[in-house]
């Protein structure tokens, strides 16, 4: 468990249902996760991650009504809540600062 | 979404049952959602061409189960997830599997073909001998049936039965005699020929296998018609009476007399052989055609034993007391032994052969596995060392040589079904029931187990053998080649040349033995010669003047037909299955010492022509001619045997008188000797004796066989053969069609095929026991790849090297002959009791396939010592 936080496949879930918008559900997920990293990304593994999420309150659920792709199957849609919003803009304030920093040390390093 | 598109309905059901399984009580969290996951998955990868779809479609379905419906702290409590995780893990083990397969292409070839070959075979065996020689006969309690060889009959009412006080002893629920033959039965468009069986009313009783429709006949309907009753198979009821539900009503022509339909038997019922219709035993005397010798057949009670009803037995022919019957008494015998002693010869040998060919088969797959893990070892040594429980390595060995097994398994399972089928097809002649041997749920059964115990022995053996020394212990000894390895796989190595030894010299014997018996001289020529046979009822042809006739029309008419270059006839053709007629024979003015045996032969009426067309030699005299009519003086022929019997001096028997009878004694003249003819073929022991009479003096009974000696195709000859007959007697049907060498050939065929089959078997062993000889040596000497580098740079002889590593082959090869000569010896002796006159264990022959293993041990061991030591010491030394 990574307690509140993010973890790096936790965070690939969140940007992907952010950047779904509405039709954030677990196929889709799973295909952009799939097709964008190159990974073998397991349908599971997605809804385990959506779990968590929800569980941090980063995401939050409810049942849509299925399409006939689905075989008329109803669905459950994701989406980021506030918090979640939040929680990604800190870990890339974080990923920043510690970018610019690597960045400042290598070039006194070279002078 | 197109119908197409979805996946299986079975699989969503599965899905779904699984789900609600995972789900449990959070069932609010709906199965159906993830069901809809699955079904878009499905049809996406179906849009794009995906080929593995049931593949994917179980892995997406295999993470939905591990991963959906547990909180994600309390996943590890979770009832469900062990188990899941462990499904996982197998899982992950199988894909290891098959990936270790695909990278070592030839030993996974090597190992799937021995071992689907070793599956298919004894599958293809085990199954025929369960079908012939255990599955249990189709009747109730089958095994308290019981034939009783050398029983006594009564013939009251003008009846033959087995005698009263045997059907009245209290040990027996049911005592019938039955005979088989075969009748005319006329009224359909074409007269019919039948397969009927002669039985007593007790047959139905100790049979206790209930009428279809109807019952079987009783002693008081037998009394009541006079006989005039039949029971027919569910066969001949649909076949020609068009399964007519009120058959009872309707009556048989038989032998142009008119029977009562009594009742019809169940499907599947034609004991003995394919009879297709059952008659009391006053029936008709003609049924059995030339003689009537016939079984008995018992049920023993519920609660007595088998040797209980044979004391009974005893007990009865004591009291009975018969001094003037020279054989012994009664002597009961199962059913079941009795039907297939003929066949268990065969069989035996050849499920031995199978044995032997499946134990070099295992033995070479074990050794390919050993050395395949000997090979990991390390492997497995580094990953105990990090922490893998030994159980989970043994899971793993397990799961890889499960997965061995069900792909050598479903393989060889498919072979075997082609096996059997051909088995099926090709051993009709030689193995009576080899057409009921099909496919089926036992079978299958059969071949699971003998592929699960494959798979237990090659991967838990090793399994636990590798993983047995604690993971400190092997890492601080290295990697290398323990001492207990070796001498698994030095022993396997001599197993193998043991087992393919014995297997060359048995095969070898058998052959001799029946390429021997196969290359015995028949005594007739059936090349060109069409044999037919034709009933005269005792209805129509009452006495010997109308049957004379007969025949004598007959050979004219035949000797007619254009492409007949000669026609004989005579009472019993070789290759039937009528029993003959004994017949005594005397010489007169030698009475017969009281101690001597009696002189029998086997009674057989000929036309002048017989001889000539069936190409049987007469060795002395002249064979009979068209003088020898009735009323002028009797004469008789005889088989060179009978001529030896009769006057053991050697003096010729032509002029000389002989008697014969069956009651009253005759004398008759003997004019010629002829070659002893196989009428049953050269396995049936003792010498053919035979007594030949004309038929115009002896008209046969019942039954008369024609030789056709044609100069074209003798097929052909058929349609013209029977408008021939019917031009005589319309109400006849020509029967039994066959040329005489075929007849020839199936006496010899089961032979031929014996002898191919097992050398087929010889090859394969040797095959199989050179790749064992080769893979268990090249691993040995891949494995000690930098023992020799070392040795090679200290500057060893490569040459000393390379003859050090052929020493070794050489030993264990010798080894394994030394051990294979004695169990050759011992397996030849358990043949002989099985195989008659099998033929001793020669031992030149031996030395000889002691030989041949010894150049392929010295190949199998040359081609990787020659590889080894020319490597290069630094690359043997660096890997």
């Amino acid at each position: 468990m990574k307690g509140d936080h993010l973890g790096e496949f936790e965070e690939l879930v969140l940007l992907t249902v952010r950047g779904l918008d509405a039709d954030a559900y677990g196929v889709p997920v799973q295909q952009v996760l799939a097709r964008d990293t190159s990974r073998d990304v397991s349908i599971g593994a997605v809804y385990a991650a959506l779990a968590r999420l929800e569980t941090k309150g980063l995401v939050r659920s409810r049942m849509a009504p299925g399409t006939a792709m689905r075989g008329g199957q109803s669905r459950r849609a994701f989406a980021i809540t506030p918090a979640g919003v939040q929680a990604l803009d800190s870990m890339q304030q974080v990923r920043l600062r510690l970018r610019r920093a690597a960045a400042y040390r290598e070039v006194r390093l070279r002078s | 979404m197109t119908p197409g598109q979805t996946p299986p309905r079975w699989f969503l059901a599965v899905s779904r049952t699984l789900l609600r399984w995972r789900l449990g009580r959070r069932q609010d969290a709906g199965a159906e959602q993830y069901l809809g996951d699955l079904s878009e998955l499905w049809a996406g990868r179906r849009a794009a061409g995906c080929r593995t779809l049931l593949f994917r479609g179980a892995r997406d379905l295999m993470s939905l189960l591990l991963h959906v419906g547990a909180e994600p702290s309390a996943i590890q409590q979770d009832a469900h997830w062990g188990f899941l995780a462990g499904v996982h893990t197998m899982w992950h083990d199988m894909r290891y599997s098959f990936r270790l397969m695909r990278r070592q292409p030839v030993f996974s070839a090597m190992t799937l073909v021995t071992l689907t070959l070793g599956i298919a075979v004894s599958t293809g065996i085990f199954t025929s001998v369960d079908r012939l020689l255990w599955r249990p006969l189709p009747f109730p309690a089958a095994d308290r049936l019981v034939l009783v060889a050398n029983p006594a009959y009564s013939f009251g009412d003008n009846r033959m039965n087995p005698a009263r006080g045997m059907i009245e002893l209290p040990v027996f629920a049911g005592v019938g005699l039955y005979a088989e033959g075969g009748v005319n039965v006329d009224g359909f468009a074409n007269p019919v020929r039948a397969t009927a069986t002669v039985a007593s009313p007790g047959f139905f009783t100790a049979l206790a296998v209930p009428a279809h429709i109807g019952r079987p006949y009783t002693v008081e309907d037998d009394v009541a018609t006079a006989n005039a009753l039949v029971v027919i198979s569910d066969g001949f009821w649909r076949r020609y009476l068009g399964g007519d539900p009120n058959v009872l009503e309707r009556r048989l022509s038989i032998n142009r007399r008119p029977f009562r339909i009594m009742a019809v038997m169940p499907e599947g019922f034609s004991f003995p052989g394919t009879t297709e219709l059952w008659l009391p035993s006053g029936a008709d005397l003609q049924v059995t055609g030339q003689g009537f010798a016939p079984m008995v057949i018992a049920r023993i009670k519920t609660g007595v034993t088998f040797d209980q009803a044979q004391a009974a037995l005893d007990a009865f022919d004591l009291e009975r007391g018969a001094p003037e019957r020279e054989d012994q008494g009664p002597r009961l015998t199962g059913l079941q032994d009795s039907l297939t002693s003929q066949v268990r010869p065969t069989l035996l040998l050849l499920a031995i052969s199978v044995g032997l060919v499946l134990l070099v088969a295992t033995t070479n797959v074990a050794g390919l596995l050993l050395a395949r893990v000997a090979r990991r070892q390390s492997e497995f040594v580094l990953r105990r060392a990090l922490g893998a429980s030994r159980r989970r390595l043994i899971q793993f060995m397990a799961i890889d040589a499960g997965c061995h097994a069900v792909v050598a398994g479903a393989a060889g399972t498919a072979l075997s079904v082609l096996v059997l089928q051909a088995f099926s097809v090709f051993g009709r002649q030689w193995l009576p029931g080899a057409a009921a041997i099909g496919v089926d749920s036992r079978m299958l059964w059969i071949a699971l187990g003998v592929s699960a115990c494959s798979a237990l022995l090659f991967g838990l053996a090793p399994g636990l053998a590798v993983t047995a020394r604690p993971a400190a212990h092997a890492l601080r000894g290295g990697v290398t080649d323990g001492r207990g390895w070796r001498w698994t796989r030095h022993g396997l190595v001599v197993g193998q040349v043991a087992c393919a030894l014995i297997l060359l010299t048995v095969t070898t014997a058998t052959t001799a033995t029946m390429r021997r018996l196969a290359s015995v001289d028949l005594a007739f020529d059936g090349r060109g010669v069409l044999g037919l046979d034709v009933t005269l009822p005792t209805a129509t042809y009452e006495g010997p003047q109308p049957a004379s006739l007969f025949v004598d029309q007959a050979l004219a008419q035949l000797r007619a037909l254009p492409g007949v270059a000669s026609v004989g006839a005579t009472g019993m053709l070789p290759g039937d299955v009528s029993t003959g007629i004994g017949v005594t024979l005397g010489v007169p003015g030698q009475p017969r010492a009281d101690d001597a045996p009696p002189r029998f032969a086997t009674f057989l009426s000929a036309t002048p022509g017989y001889f000539a067309s069936m190409g049987i030699e007469v060795v002395e005299g002249r064979p009979f001619t068209e003088h020898d009519r009735r009323g002028s003086p009797p004469v008789a022929i005889l088989s060179e045997s009978t001529a030896r019997l009769l006057w053991p001096d050697g003096r010729s028997p032509i002029g000389l008188q002989v008697e014969s009878g069956f009651g009253t004694m005759a004398s008759a003249e003997v004019v010629g000797v002829v070659r002893n003819v196989s009428l049953r073929g050269p396995e049936v022991p003792g010498r053919p004796m035979h007594f030949y009479r004309p038929i115009a003096q002896h008209p046969p009974f019942g039954n008369v066989s024609f030789a056709l000696k044609t100069t074209g195709d003798p097929l052909a000859m058929a349609p013209a053969v029977r408008a021939a007959i019917a031009a005589i007697d319309p109400t006849l049907p020509v029967y039994n069609l066959r040329l005489m060498a075929d007849i020839a050939d199936g006496f010899l065929a089961t032979r031929r095929l014996a002898i191919v089959v097992l050398g087929g078997f010889a090859l394969l062993t040797l095959v199989l026991a050179g790749v064992g000889l080769y893979g268990v040596l090249a691993q040995v000497i891949e494995q000690q790849t930098r023992e020799i580098g070392i040795r090679v740079a200290l500057g060893a002889d490569p040459h000393r090297v390379r003859r050090g590593i052929v020493g070794v082959a050489l030993r264990l090869a010798m080894t394994g002959i030394v051990i294979g000569a004695a169990g050759s010896k011992m397996a030849a002796s358990l043949l002989a009791a099985y195989v008659p006159r099998m033929d001793a264990v020669a031992w030149p022959m031996m030395a000889a396939h002691a030989g041949v293993i010894l150049v392929i041990s010295l190949a199998a061991s040359w081609v990787p010592a020659r590889r080894a030591s020319a490597i290069d010491p630094i690359i043997a030394l660096r890997d």
